[in-house]
Parts: structure tokens; sequence; C-alpha cells
């Protein structure tokens, strides 16, 4: 994050709590110093400040009061510091503007979340930056959801991230970490379903030299790794139940032995997770310990997919079209069919099918060059050709089919022909689940599952 | 209860001084003892301070059992 120069007007008549509060700032930014309420408005008439730090007591009670008024109408951020801790006085001072109270006594650690808030609310920040250039949305009810996110600067409580593969769930974890950090913190980032089961208590806790065979250095794990900064457990509803109950001591007490080792390492760390299953869902059936669940839940987040926000489809489109350096549009015939295309690998998958348009050698996109699995879902089965559902030799997937994993990804191809095929299984068996169930032998927590994931999905 | 509330305010600002000035004299009686010189005689003054108003609330806490 660039950090300028903060301007600060420190309001305090005790000389000794002044002295403190500059010496806090001064590596901040300029600090100027009022000791009464005479001297602050001069000071505010004089000259242009960010944060203004107000005692309520200065030169009479609670006099401090009425300079957040003041404060305000100079487009200065407002911040009370008392040791008043009645109730009518931390209203009052709300109500008259201030945008944080911080009681006394207050430690640095206060002071760096007023000054980050500060930082995340102003006009340079993360925030506004990430919604123009990384996250386009304009859809309400998600905007509503991230507004969330600003919130997370203030208290220590974790962030949970829910939504189908490829809808951002990175993206926002990244964010979430810059927010907090302003500094080079480190970013640990661990998808537990892409390491094997046996392997992801040491790739977590890290292992000491011999601790298990094939161990033959010591190596620190991901909490250990993410010490100061966030640990962001992806897919964390794939982690096996015997590790869910190794990680709690972990998350709850910000401490654990390594494999092999008898030494407790602290960590203290932002947990992140995130999971596009329903994790609330799993704790009924028993899959996800429900202890678990509550310790990284507290901010929670829902990204809905592509296809719940339609009218984003265009704006992504146009974005990514803009991040090429070499510029190729896209005829109306090729707009049309990926603004109706269900999307379901979402944004990842948007982006790629992009990429690919752009490295087409001509400059003007049409329906020839979209890959073959979208124009096989888009038109009429007479445009896909023959070629495209040919099958790939020694194999059952036609080429099209190929193509959707290439761009897609296994899972996501494996999840659509599992909705496709209860869709159409259902649908064939006049919507009756038994007969349904026997004919594709899946169990009803399976059926369940996956009519669920179409619901999410918008299909139905 | 104003003279309880007005004394828990000063306990609260004056150790809220005197903790932050520690930490302020941790941080710099070696690279910059100038400010630990300038800070200490307030922090003693504030300390006896402190003790008034602790002595202010024992007075009270008495008074009300």
């Amino acid at each position: 994050m660039s950090k300028r120069i903060l301007n600060f007007l420190v309001i305090e008549d005790d000389d000794l709590s002044r002295l403190n509060l500059v010496e806090a700032l001064k590596s901040h930014g300029l600090v100027r110093e009022a000791r009464n309420s005479e001297e602050a408005i001069k000071l505010l008439n004089e000259e242009k400040f960010d944060l203004a730090w107000i005692d309520l007591d200065l030169e009479k009670d609670l006099a401090g009061l009425d300079l957040i008024p003041i404060v305000k109408s100079k487009r200065t951020y407002a911040v009370v510091l008392s040791g008043r801790e009645e109730d009518t006085n931390i209203e009052e001072a709300y109500k008259r503007g201030c945008e944080d109270y911080l009681s006394k006594p207050f430690d640095k650690d206060s002071l760096n979340m007023i000054l980050r808030k500060f930082r995340v609310l102003s006009k340079e920040s993360v925030l506004r930056n990430f919604f123009a250039n990384q996250y386009v949305t304009q859809d309400d009810k998600l905007i509503e959801n991230l507004k969330v996110i600003n919130e997370v600067i203030t208290t220590n409580k974790p962030v949970f991230l829910k939504g189908a593969t490829g809808t951002g769930k990175t993206l926002i974890a990244k964010l979430v970490h810059e927010l907090i950090f302003e500094d080079d913190k480190s970013f640990i980032h661990l998808n537990c379903s892409e390491i094997p089961e046996n392997l992801l208590e040491a790739e977590l806790f890290g292992y000491e030299k011999g601790a298990f065979s094939g161990a033959e250095t010591s190596k620190k794990g991901k909490f250990e790794l993410a010490d100061g900064g966030t640990l962001f457990l992806d897919e964390i509803a794939t982690m096996p139940m015997v590790l869910q109950q190794k990680i709690l001591r972990a998350i709850d007490e910000k401490s654990f032995y390594p494999l092999g080792s008898e030494t407790l390492v602290k960590s203290d760390f932002r947990l992140v997770s995130a999971t596009c299953e329903d994790l609330e869902d799993m704790v009924k059936n028993g899959s996800f310990r429900e202890d678990l669940y509550f310790r990284i839940e507290g901010f929670n987040i829902d990204l809905p997919s592509l296809s719940k926000r339609r009218e984003d489809i265009p704006l992504l489109i146009k974005h990514f079209l803009g991040k090429g350096k070499r510029r190729v549009v896209l005829n109306s015939e090729v707009k049309n069919i990926l603004n109706s295309y269900s999307w379901p690998g979402n944004i990842r998958e948007l982006r790629r099918v992009v990429e690919i348009l752009q490295s087409k050698s001509h400059g003007v996109i049409g329906v020839q060059d979209l890959p073959s699995h979208i124009k096989g879902v888009c038109e009429s089965e007479a445009v896909v050709t023959s070629i495209d559902n040919k099958l790939v030799h020694g194999s059952i997937l036609t080429k099209m089919q190929l193509e959707y994993i290439q761009i897609n990804g296994l899972k996501s191809f494996v999840e659509k022909v599992e909705e496709d095929a209860l869709a159409i299984v259902l649908k064939e068996n006049d919507e009756k689940v038994r007969k349904t169930l026997g004919v594709l032998k899946i169990s009803n927590s399976a059926f369940y599952r996956i009519s669920e994931r179409r619901k999410d999905a918008g299909s139905e | 209860m104003q003279d309880q509330n007005k004394v828990i305010h000063d306990i609260n600002s004056s150790i809220s001084a005197i903790s932050q000035s520690l930490s302020l004299i941790n941080d710099n009686w070696k690279n910059n003892p100038e400010i630990v010189e300038k800070i200490l005689p307030l922090v003693l003054e504030k300390a006896v301070s402190l003790e008034e108003q602790w002595n202010q609330a024992k007075n009270i806490i008495k008074n009300k059992g």
C-alpha cells in the first residue's frame, strides 16, 4: 500500500498524554499540537488536517464534544480519546460526528487500528482501487456483502468465504490481507484439496528432522510461516476429520507442536478460510466438526456465481479485454453468446476464454473463434461441428468436453456432469426422486448435495 | 455518581499516560535519551496525581460500603 504523509492534530490539555500521542504519531506523519479549544480552532482554520485526536476534557469538562462538529466541518477525521466510560458521553460523541472513540487507557495497537481504518476509508484506499481494477461488479447484493470487509480491520475475527470455484475467493482473501497488514507480512495460501491427506498435517504443522520416514530435514509448517500475517485455508471442507480436530488448538490458542517436536511454537495469524461447499450442511450430516466451523466463521462473505449476477458478465468481458496489450473486438453474435452462457467456471473461466480470444491472430472475433464447449451449449446442435463431437482417441471424452476440462479444470467438469445428469434423469423420470436415485446409483445425500449446487448456480 | 465518574475518568487517563510513557521510554532509552529525559519528570508528576486519584476512589468506595 502506498503511504502518503498524513497531517495530524492532537488536541490534549495534559502535557504527558499529548507528548505520548505526538511521539506515537510522528512515525506516521506530521503532528501539530493544541492544548485547548481555542488553539485547536485556530489551527483548524489555518491548516488542513487528515485526522484530529480530541481529548474530551480540555479547559472545561467535555469541551471536546463541541470541537467534534468543527473538526468535521473541515473534512477532518475525528477521533475522540477519553477516560470517560459513561455511555451517554460515547453516544453524544458519535452523534456529533466522531468516527472513532478510544477509551483510555489505550495502546499502540489501538492507534494503528484507527490509522488502518482511516487509510482504508480515505480516497486512496485499497478497497476503492480493488473494486475499480480487480473485482468488477455492479451487483448490489454482492457489494452489500463485501462492505463487511471494511469492518474486518477493526477486530481480530476470522474471515470465512463461501463461493463456487472461480468466484474470486483468493482475490478477496488477498484483499483482506492487504487491508490489515500494510507492510510485507506473509500471506500463506494453502489449498487443502490439493495436498494428499497424509501430507496435509505435515504441511500445516511442519516437522522435525526424523519425525517420519522421509523427513530428512526439519521444515516449517504453514501455521508457523503465517506468523504475523494471514493464513488462507482454501477448500477447508476437504480437510479430513482427524486433522480438523488437530487444527482447532492451533487456531484457538495460536500455538501448536510441529510433528516430532516437543517444543510449543506460537504463531499469531489472521485466519481466512474458504469453501465451495455448504459447511452448515456438512456440520449437520457430521462430515465437518461443528466446533471448528464456529472457530473459522466470523466475517462471512458469500460470493455468488456469475450466473446469479449476469449484469456483471459484459462488464467483466470488457475489463479482461482491456487488460491485454493487443486489442481485439467481439462481434455482436459472440457478445450475445458469452452473455447468455452459464459460466460454470465463473470469473476464472471467463478470464481464460477472453485470453484465448485475445490470442487469435485476427482482430475481430467471430463465433468460429469461441471454444467449442461454449458454442455447443449456446448454439443449436447444428452449429456444433462433427469434429467437436468426435471422441478423443482411446477416451470416452469428446473434443468439446476435453476443451471444457482444459479451461475449467477436472473438478468443475465432474460437477457439471453430475448436475446435468441429475437434471436430465430427474426430468425423464417425471421428477421422481427415488427412481432417479436408482438410475444414477447415488445416495440421498449425494442427490441433495448436487441439487443444492444446481440451486446455487441458478439452474433451478 | 458524578464524582465517581470523574475519578474513574481521571484514573483511566493517568494509567493511559503512564503506560504509554513507559512504552515510549522502553523504546527510546538507548537511542533517544533526550525524549526520556523530557518525559520522566512528567511521568513522576503523573504518578503522584494517580496516587491522589486512587485515594479519592478509595474514599468513595469506603463511603459507599
